[in-house]
């Protein structure tokens, strides 16, 4: 599988790789914006763009694997699902069930009805 | 039998609702266990917050005063509770769904029944032509998994679709093993 083939197959997966990524750079970058200043009113800017915004881009990385992980559970439990019908299917009596005792014996295979009953 | 009729033969599935009390029916040609109403959730949650976040960053950044500062914060919070909240609501829904899809699948497996309550037999006795047929069955045709203590008639849903070797029940005594308590294989010997 080529990367262009896992990026399109596994894209909720390498988009919570990339957010999570981004959330640790913009953390370390509010990190090195905070210890770089001395001054509280420079550094509430780089709390709430680093800080915030990396747990943000943390958080949107967390839900998009959740979710991709809730989307394989669903596509296994398609083919659960279609699996149990194929053998509910198949367990059928394919036969048909001989009559009771007492009863006319069937017509072959291909013959025509010649009455009715009423 | 066709893939198609297989698809057609799919019953609706229930999806739980956003609130937990009502449900929801989810189109079964639907890929994944969300709803559009969900994922319209997540967005609009996400990008409030998201537009929260950065307009008090805007403000933060717009003055020098501290205590001003602090009064961006807490739209900061907001935004972040904001959005944490329709992603945690996008994540649980997916796995109530998830849950109760799977839930509706054992409970139409009548395997699981029979795996479930073993020990109850709610079944009605058979016809004597049908135990004598067990009877011959259970004489002629018990199969047992190669390696395992148990041997089983030949219809138990624990060896069906599997490798097995058939022997009488002297057999299979022989060999270590005993009847299985599911399918009984002893009792219809016995009758």
């Amino acid at each position: 599988m080529g990367v262009k083939t896992f990026v399109l197959v596994q894209w909720d997966r390498v988009f919570a790789w990339v957010a999570v990524a981004l959330g640790l750079l913009v953390l370390l970058i509010g990190w090195l914006g905070v210890s770089r200043s001395a001054f509280v009113f420079e550094q509430l800017p780089y709390v709430v763009s680093g800080g915030v915004g990396g747990l943000f881009l943390l958080g949107v990385g967390a839900m998009m694997w959740l979710s991709a992980d809730l989307r394989d559970e669903w596509r296994k439990l398609d083919a659960l699902e279609v699996a149990l019908l194929a053998t509910q299917q198949a367990e059928l009596p394919d036969e048909p069930v001989a009559p009771p005792l007492g009863s006319a014996a069937p017509a072959p295979r291909g013959a025509r009805r010649t009455s009715r009953s009423s | 039998m066709t893939a198609v009729q297989v698809t057609a033969a799919r019953p609706v599935r229930r999806a739980a609702g956003s609130t937990g009390r009502e449900s929801r029916a989810v189109p079964a040609s639907s890929s994944v266990p969300w709803l559009p109403s969900d994922a319209l959730r997540l967005l609009v949650c996400n990008v409030l917050g998201l537009l929260l976040v950065v307009g008090a960053w805007l403000g933060v950044g717009s003055t020098a005063q501290v205590t001003a500062q602090f009064g961006w914060l807490s739209l900061v919070v907001i935004g972040f509770l904001i959005s944490s909240v329709g992603s945690g609501a996008w994540v649980l829904t997916g796995r109530r769904t998830v849950g109760l899809r799977l839930a509706e699948l054992l409970e139409s497996t009548p395997l699981t029944e029979q795996l479930l309550h073993p020990a109850v037999d709610t079944h009605e006795p058979p016809p004597a032509a049908v135990v004598a047929e067990d009877a011959r069955t259970a004489s002629d045709l018990l199969s047992a998994v190669p390696g395992t203590a148990r041997y089983h008639r030949a219809g138990c849903a624990l060896v069906r679709g599997k490798s097995v070797e058939h022997t009488d029940v002297p057999g299979h005594e022989t060999s270590g093993r005993r009847p299985c308590e599911l399918c009984r294989p002893d009792e219809g010997a016995a009758a």
